[in-house]
């Protein structure tokens, strides 16, 4: 199963990459993929941001399968 | 009425069928308060008085600096060193004489921000803290006001419309978090001048469509614009918790090891790079599935090969020493790689479970 990564701001800086696709062996969740980015990268965890599922903001822990799409969103400062 | 020069001078977006004559008078009557006259308040206030915005409020304590001129493009040579929000009421006066321009030359706190924020219709918030961004935001919901949200990171920036018409706001998008680094504004990182300029006009387009009552504004979502690769995104959101669809998740899954069944999908699928870690003379060789060998004690030393494929799956005799892969892989920012448990052993004794 393949899903989307996409990076954006600060997170984006942190990873070297905007986007990327990512196996997964069966149906996982957004709780695990955060996890298991927050322990490559793990710079994330002092950063606030928000997961999107499609598009979606994410406010609780759901479920994540093929051709899913996931953003890890920070707030942006500068003006 | 709306006088015979002023038909004249406005007619391009007076002939919009959206816009019309009614849509012009919300122009001159509509007012606006913008917070931040540097990148993203320059380009937003210069359009917004040429569109026809006559009572506008400028909030800005700074000086101008040599360093804000390429970005700031209501600014001059000869203004550096005064103040941000005088210079700005000065240079758009120029643009329409009449207009209502207040500068307040203060830097927006809680104690002034409800007396400034009360006599406008709308905020537009081109500053570039967090602090300031949840008091326009606190202050805003208080009043019941919409305000136009923009800010940019380098390359990418985002643009939003909070609170309107009961509409979800910052505090949604983003719940306040003390305990994080906060993000660096563009004096720290640099910012190219056109960009800030995509964005406030943006934002100056927001606004537009809030006081124009057209179009579908960027209200419960937000935009995110990468300028380098051109690419937009928009995500949507809503009021806190209780609102949002939530697929139901699934139980916590280890995304680091695969099963044997998984791992035939994988060689069936070609999906991902599998990597054997053993060494060469370990039996039995497995010449029928695609694979790279690197024995693990190579692994760290070699990991600029693998850098290459987007997935892997390590494998060994019997799923120990591919974990130990899996680890070397991720320290060395290797993000998808897995291991199969139980090893080549367990899937040759499935290979011959599935034949018989």
């Amino acid at each position: 199963m393949t899903i989307k990564i996409k990076f954006f701001g600060v997170l984006a800086g942190i990873a070297s990459t905007n986007e990327t696709s990512f196996e997964i062996p069966t149906e996982t969740n957004s709780d695990a993929i955060k996890e298991h980015f927050e322990s490559i990268f793990t710079g994330f965890k002092n950063q606030q941001y928000q997961l999107a599922l499609n598009q979606q903001l994410l406010n609780a822990n759901s479920k994540v399968g093929d051709g899913d799409e996931i953003a890890f969103l920070p707030p942006f400062a500068g003006g | 009425m709306i006088k015979a020069s002023d038909k004249e001078r406005y007619s391009r977006q007076i002939t919009l069928s959206e816009v019309g004559l009614s849509g012009q008078k919300k122009m001159f009557s509509t007012s606006v308060l913008v917070i931040g006259a540097g990148g993203l308040g320059c380009p937003t206030l210069l359009y917004l008085v040429a569109a026809g915005v006559r009572n506008l409020g400028i909030v800005d304590f700074d000086t101008i600096e040599r360093s804000n001129l390429p970005r700031q493009v209501i600014f001059n040579e000869s203004d550096v060193g005064e103040l941000k929000a005088e210079i700005a009421r000065k240079k758009i006066l120029k643009n329409e004489s009449i207009a209502k321009i207040i500068a307040f030359n203060v830097k927006l706190d809680q104690a002034n921000a409800a007396g400034i924020l009360a006599d406008y219709d709308l905020v537009i918030d081109c500053t570039d803290n967090f602090g300031t961004r949840y008091l326009i935001n606190d202050t805003c919901v208080k009043l019941n006001k919409c305000w136009v949200y923009g800010s940019v990171h380098l390359h990418q920036g985002q643009v939003s419309v909070f609170n309107w018409n009961g509409g979800p706001t910052y505090r949604d998008l983003f719940p306040e978090s003390s305990d994080k680094e906060t993000a660096p504004n563009c004096n720290e990182l640099g910012v190219l001048g056109a960009f800030t300029g995509i964005i406030g006009t943006h934002m100056a387009m927001e606004a537009m469509k809030v006081i124009l009552e057209i179009g579908t504004p960027l209200s419960g979502k937000i935009w995110v614009y990468n300028s380098l690769n051109n690419q937009s995104n928009v995500i949507a959101f809503s009021h806190g918790k209780s609102n949002t669809k939530v697929k139901k998740p699934t139980k916590k899954f280890n995304l680091h090891e695969i099963n044997v069944q998984e791992f035939a999908t994988f060689i069936h699928s070609n999906k991902a790079q599998i990597v054997d870690i053993r060494n060469n003379w370990e039996l039995p060789q497995i010449d029928n599935i695609k694979h790279l060998s690197i024995p693990l004690d190579l692994l760290e030393e070699r990991i600029a090969e693998l850098k290459k494929f987007k997935s892997i799956i390590f494998i060994c005799q019997k799923g120990i020493r591919s974990k130990k892969a899996v680890e070397i892989a991720e320290r060395n920012n290797l993000i998808n790689t897995m291991s199969l448990a139980g090893g080549i052993e367990k899937y040759l004794e499935h290979e011959k479970e599935q034949s018989t």
